[in-house]
């Protein structure tokens, strides 16, 4: 990655946090997910649409991510970003189209799949687990590799023991990286939205996954809760090498973070390129400008 | 990947692990005092009764155990997954009907159920190895209709569940030689001393706290909150529930055999739907997410029942007797558990827990 360190400039120190980041990773043993100069894609889409009864979500949209890239999408409200990171994840089958993640191909793929592959999503509207504690929140996101079953971790069996210890200690890895440590033991649901957009990061961060879908982390925040945000999701992509499709409406935020941008307006890709060619699209001011948004924001 | 374990027993020593920070039964945000102080509680009552000892009032509490022990086994499966069942109660009868079979004097039993198999017509056991092969007897059925209704959500899978006790009960109420249909089936040993009834509850108790803060716990109450989200973590929801289902259908199971021995006499309709009303109002009053609430929902209700039936028979007022009208029961019950689901929709308890430390947030 040839991209600077540039953390002071939002205000935020996370060099620290960095160091543990990094202890994570050694912990893990695992090497850093890092296609050297050969950019292959990690995530594909051809030609996809997607229709509710008569309404077209999506109509023939093609992606491409690379491995290790900050991948942006924007667009109006209703545009289909959503609706794109849902097929990627198998909530929604498309109506046509393929996908390829991973090197395999697939129209619908099973939700609960998603994480062998080594992907991870966060959700629009927070989707929490509300009556769990944070650290419990943050371990769930390793469930689809503990294997411990019920009845040894029930005698307490030493190798279901270790794997519960270190699931809690990579999660409080994460808690620390994220600066919500605090919260490790509260419930959940009981916290303010911004530490809850949060934990929901660190739930999807904790298997270290390949691609990371992020719908909208940003969404009603404060100025500063958006800087630590955007500071946290360059730190996953430089220090693990995470590939990063981010759905966001603040366009600022979009220009500084994204390697490239695709632009939805209506469900059509209407542009797709660096943030410089993004920006003086006219396609794109044009779509800004015509739509109605819950957030206004400069596009030039 | 070299990090060793101390080598404790973690189920010993309540104090080691609230010591050891993140140690391994603390995970689930809950306390292993929880367990303890619900047992305590029931061995509390236990112990008044013993004191007290009359005949009436020790039956009342080897229901109050028995009920103990279906609620928390409501709790294991409703509780955790959020999945309204209607059913578990069919495993009661399974249960009940298994430990009648192999109790039962063989000469009785010949004459009253022929249609059993030779060698259980020849059985006679002890109630608690007949409960033992009552649990795994509703266990295994549990598993087989578990695969089928734990793909099922929300109304859909509660109403299967419905229709699954509809049908144990259609059988056992029709299978003449082997259930003695709709009459009673006589001549079960009456166990009247309340230690097994509490013993029971209280290993119940822990299994059911086990499985809470076990794996398959965690990620079935992810997979309640948000079940997208828990499929996105790679959670495979049918295979928890059915984990909890199956778990809940041998507790159930065991209560059955265990309210065989408390009463000894068992027929299709004792486990069916007043049963099933009476031990969700229980769970549901108590708090359906809670441990604690279950526990404590029933031996509230119950206290409130006992209160009524005793209004019921009458009081002695200045020389007359006071008596409540036959059937007010039911009525006050019912309203106050409006009252109580008004005032705490998610019931008395909630989603918390009995700890010693009041600090555990919300
Ligand atoms: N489950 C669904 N059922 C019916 N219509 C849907 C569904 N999901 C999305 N849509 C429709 O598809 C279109 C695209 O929705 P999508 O949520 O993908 O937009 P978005 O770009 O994420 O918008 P926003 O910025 O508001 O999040 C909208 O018209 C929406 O109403
Ligand atoms: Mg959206």
């Amino acid at each position: 990655m040839d991209r600077k360190f540039a953390y002071d400039t939002m205000g935020l120190d996370l060099r620290e946090n960095l160091d543990i980041g990094a202890a994570l990773t050694s912990v893990l043993g695992r090497q850093e997910a890092q296609a050297s100069g050969a950019n292959g894609a990690i995530l594909e889409l051809n030609d996809v649409s997607l229709s509710f009864g008569g309404i077209s979500a999506l109509r023939n949209v093609d992606l491409s991510v690379r491995r290790g890239e900050i991948r942006s999408i924007i667009g109006p409200n209703g545009a289909g970003k959503s609706s794109l990171i849902n097929i990627v994840s198998g909530v929604y089958e498309p109506t046509n189209g393929t996908v390829r993640l991973q090197g395999r191909a697939y129209r619908a793929i099973a939700a609960t799949r998603l994480a062998q592959l080594r992907v991870a999503r966060t959700f629009q509207n927070l989707a929490l687990f509300k009556g769990l504690t944070v650290t419990e929140n943050i371990v769930s996101g390793l469930a689809f590799k503990r294997r411990a079953a019920f009845v040894t971790q029930a005698l307490g069996l030493p190798w279901a023991r270790r794997e519960e210890r270190e699931s809690r200690e990579r999660a409080l890895e994460v808690l620390r990286f994220l600066d919500i440590e605090a919260y490790a033991d509260r419930l959940a649901g009981s916290l303010p939205y911004g530490i809850q957009k949060r934990i929901e990061l660190g739930r999807a961060i904790v298997a270290e996954p390949e691609l990371l879908l992020l719908d909208e982390p940003m969404a009603g925040m404060t100025v500063a809760e958006k800087q630590a945000m955007a500071a946290f999701v360059r730190a996953v992509n430089d220090t693990f090498g995470t590939t990063i499709v981010l759905i966001e409406h603040d366009v600022a935020v979009v220009m500084d973070l994204s390697d490239r941008i695709a632009v939805l307006d209506h469900g059509v890709k209407i542009a797709d390129g660096t943030p410089d060619q993004v920006r003086n699209d006219p396609a794109v001011i044009d779509a800004y400008i015509g739509a109605v948004h819950d957030e206004p924001a400069e596009v030039a | 990947m070299s990090i060793s374990t101390p080598a404790t027993d973690p189920i010993l020593s309540a104090e080691a692990i609230a010591a050891r920070k993140p140690g391994p039964f603390s995970l689930a945000g809950k306390s292993i005092v929880t367990p303890i102080l619900l047992v305590l509680i029931l061995l509390a009552i236990a112990i008044v009764t013993m004191m007290i000892g009359s005949k009436p009032f020790n039956q009342v509490i080897i229901d109050l155990f028995v009920r103990v022990i279906l609620v928390v086994g409501l709790y294991v499966f409703i509780g955790n997954s959020g999945v309204m069942s209607f059913g578990q109660i069919g495993f009661t009868c399974l249960g009940a009907y298994v430990a009648a079979w192999l109790t039962i004097n063989p000469v009785m039993k010949k004459m009253s159920l022929p249609g059993l198999p030779d060698f259980i017509l020849k059985t006679k056991m002890e109630y608690w190895q007949a409960a033992i092969f009552a649990t795994i007897f509703a266990a295994i059925a549990a598993l087989i209709f578990g695969r089928i209704l734990m793909r099922l959500s929300g109304i859909a899978a509660s109403i299967a569940t419905f229709a699954m006790l509809a049908m144990i009960n259609t059988i056992y109420s029709n299978w003449d030689r082997v259930t003695g249909a709709t009459s009673s089936v006589v001549g079960i040993p009456i166990v009247r001393s309340i230690w097994p009834y509490f013993t029971a509850a209280a290993i119940v108790i822990f299994i059911a706290w086990l499985h809470a803060i076990s794996r398959a716990g965690l990620a079935l109450r992810a997979a309640r909150d948000e079940p997208t989200a828990a499929a996105a973590s790679g959670i495979d929801i049918p295979k928890q529930r059915l984990i909890a289902f199956v778990i809940s259908g041998a507790i159930m199971g065991a209560g059955g055999a265990l309210t065989a021995h408390s009463i000894g006499v068992v027929t299709p309709d004792n486990f069916y739907l007043s049963l099933t009303f009476v031990t969700l109002s229980m769970l549901v009053v108590g708090g359906m997410g809670s441990l604690t609430g279950s526990v404590l929902g029933v031996v509230i209700l119950s206290a409130l029942i006992q209160g009524l039936r005793f209004l019921e028979a009458g009081v002695p007022v200045g020389g007359s007797m006071l008596a409540l009208p036959k059937g007010l029961q039911e009525i006050a019950l019912g309203i106050i558990m409006i009252v109580i689901l008004v005032l705490r929709p998610s019931g008395l308890f909630g989603n918390r827990e009995l700890t010693l430390n009041r600090n555990r947030s919300e």
